[in-house]
């Protein structure tokens, strides 16, 4: 790739190119997220865990890497039904969250610079409202639940989110194949 | 139609998987079904590996806590020991004031029974030599301790004063080649002298050939020689050699058996019986046989009755309840009863109102007086005998029972008794004086 590293958009479609990762890393990393997820708040000390959306993140990675939209919301559905899975709600709701931000950052991962870090941020930033803004939608429209947006704890976390994000990315980074 | 499936391939497949998947989700909400096979390929696949991520974490917090428990075991350890070693050194210094306890109680006790007046002291050191053997006691002339003062225990006797300083005093051992006492055997009641030796033992010497002491009798002070009062035990008997004419007979003194720590320095002898020994044919110990007609209130034998002894001391006892005098209270140098003075009823005439009835426990008249300051104990050993730097001339007159003038602490040797003879008596037994702590 010889596009710049200083600028946030491609010049050129044909500039952006998937990024290649062993086979392994699809089905390892996002279990771990999973476990992690699941696991570490047991533990007293680790609660704030359940406050990071670990499979979001990774979903958020492996759609702007891959750059493609099929593979983004396959992978987004996957984690999402497994996410729902361990929650006492319908399958299907962390589902259509994590469905639509696959296709979407796949989408937005052709038009922007994913490996800048402040891209990263932001995607984050926002993929991470949305995705509980969207699932806030789906609380009150399909299952008719009274729950609240708080808008002020959200964006706390989708800044805690974001920056935990960026940290991991570098460190996925690492597993993919260079040609 | 193919190109268009193709080019919209994308949103195609995203509406088809959100639409199957709100259709899954609106099936769950109407039918209030769960779709359980998406929660047991997910469950299935992530249970195995947080169940063994959980026996990992398990057997690693397993080997850090036995670790750190193993570690905390060893200090704990080191802590129990050195917590031992404090009890035992604490159990040790217990057991030492145990025993200093029980030798004051045995000191005190010792007293209480002794109708000599003690007071307590404590060894404070030793000028031990290659042959002289001697002891340094904490009490001196501040305390009332003069020269040639007697030095016991409840064990035996140990030695006597041999030179005096304020605060200290210097004790002649027993075991001291110096040192002699007048003795006496218990059965038969041969008289002697006691001897140092410089070794653990000591000798009984003049005791001529012929009279009988065996093997494991008992010997005790007679009072001959004027420091010692009579009654103390002095040791056993452990080896007697026939010679020419003195017996050979060694003594192992009881009161210096072991370092005595205590002593009691008599200050106010006061002579004792010798009591009587076992009859060495039974076998078992036998309590002295009743007596018929004696009651509890009246143990002692009856007044008007018993030994000239007898009577001169209930006479004494008279005579100390009519100056309101108690014995055993005054120390050295006070000043004594007069056993001189009259006392209608007696030792002079009762009152006119009663003439001619003699008053009870009066001595017949021209009776002697016997035992005041002679009987028991007034033998006189020879002078080198006794180790008294001025010992009583041989065969001198017993003194007078003039005591009016003999003082305790007057120059000169002392006084046989000072004191009327008190046998046991429990009116008379000196009360230990509380300003004198052992």
């Amino acid at each position: 790739m010889d596009y710049s590293t200083d600028r946030l958009l491609v010049n050129d479609a044909r500039q952006v190119r998937s990024t290649k990762y062993p086979v392994w890393v699809f089905f390892a990393i996002p279990l771990i997220a999973l476990l992690i997820q699941v696991y570490l708040p047991l533990f007293q000390t680790l609660r704030f865990v359940s406050r990071i959306e670990l499979p979001l993140l990774v979903t958020i990675y492996f759609s702007l890497m891959r750059r493609s939209q099929i593979r983004g919301l396959t992978l987004g559905m996957a984690l999402g039904l497994a996410q729902d899975s361990f929650s006492r709600y319908y399958i299907g709701m962390y589902g259509i969250c994590k469905t639509m931000v696959g296709y979407l950052s796949a989408s937005i991962g052709m038009q922007f610079d994913v490996e800048h870090s402040v891209v990263r941020l932001i995607l984050c930033f926002v993929f991470y409202l949305f995705h509980q803004f969207l699932y806030w939608v789906l609380q009150r429209a399909l299952l008719d639940q009274p729950v609240v947006f708080d808008i002020r704890t959200e964006l706390i976390l989708g800044a805690v989110n974001a920056f935990i994000g960026v940290a991991l990315f570098g460190a996925l980074d690492k597993l993919r194949i260079h040609e | 139609m193919d190109s268009l499936i193709y080019r919209y391939r994308n949103i195609t497949v995203l509406l088809i998987a959100l639409f199957a998947q709100l259709i899954v989700l609106a099936w769950q909400v109407r039918s209030d079904n769960d779709v359980p096979l998406v929660r047991f390929w997910a469950i299935t696949a992530i249970t195995p590996v947080a169940s063994a991520i959980e026996n990992a974490r398990n057997s690693t917090t397993g080997f850090f806590g036995s670790y750190f428990a193993l570690r905390d075991a060893r200090q704990q350890s080191r802590k129990l020991k050195s917590e031992v070693d404090r009890l035992a050194l604490e159990n040790q210094l217990l057991k030492n004031e145990l025993a200093s306890a029980q030798r004051v109680e045995s000191m005190a006790g010792f007293q209480a029974r002794n109708p000599s007046k003690m007071i307590g002291a404590r060894v404070i050191g030793t000028t031990t030599g290659t042959g002289a053997k001697s002891l340094l006691i904490d009490r001196g002339t501040a305390a009332g301790v003069r020269k040639g003062m007697a030095v016991v225990t409840p064990a035996g006797i140990v030695g006597k004063i041999l030179a005096v300083y304020p605060f200290a005093s210097q004790v002649l051992s027993v075991n001291d080649p110096g040192f002699a006492a007048g003795v006496e055997s218990q059965k038969n009641h041969v008289h002697g002298v006691l001897k140092g030796v410089g070794a653990g033992t000591a000798k009984v010497d003049y005791v001529p050939s012929g009279q009988k002491v065996e093997p494991g009798e008992s010997f005790y002070t007679s009072g001959e020689d004027r420091v010692f009062p009579k009654g103390l035990l002095v040791g056993k008997v452990t080896g007697v050699h026939e010679g020419g004419n003195f017996q050979e007979i060694f003594v192992e003194p009881s009161g210096s058996e072991a370092a005595p720590e205590e002593v009691l320095i008599i200050v106010d002898p006061s002579h004792q019986e010798i009591p009587e020994a076992p009859p060495a044919d039974s076998p078992v110990f036998l309590a002295p046989a009743l007596s018929t007609g004696q009651t509890d209130e009246h143990p002692a034998t009856p007044a008007g009755a018993g030994t000239q002894a007898d009577k001169v001391m209930d006479q004494y006892k008279k005579l100390g309840e009519a100056q309101k005098y108690t014995y055993g209270e005054g120390g050295p140098g006070s000043q004594p009863m007069n056993f001189n003075a009259k006392v209608p009823g007696v030792n002079a005439p009762a009152a006119p109102a009663t003439p001619g009835a003699p008053p009870a426990g009066t001595p017949a008249a021209g009776s002697k007086v016997v035992g005041s300051g002679a009987a028991p104990g007034t033998v006189k050993p020879p002078a080198a005998a006794t180790g008294n730097p001025e010992p009583a001339v041989p065969g001198a007159t017993p003194p007078k029972p003039n005591l009016q003038n003999t003082t305790p602490g007057a120059s000169g040797p002392r006084p046989a008794v000072s004191r009327p003879p008190v046998t046991r008596e429990p009116a008379a037994t000196p009360v230990p004086n509380p300003a004198q702590p052992l």
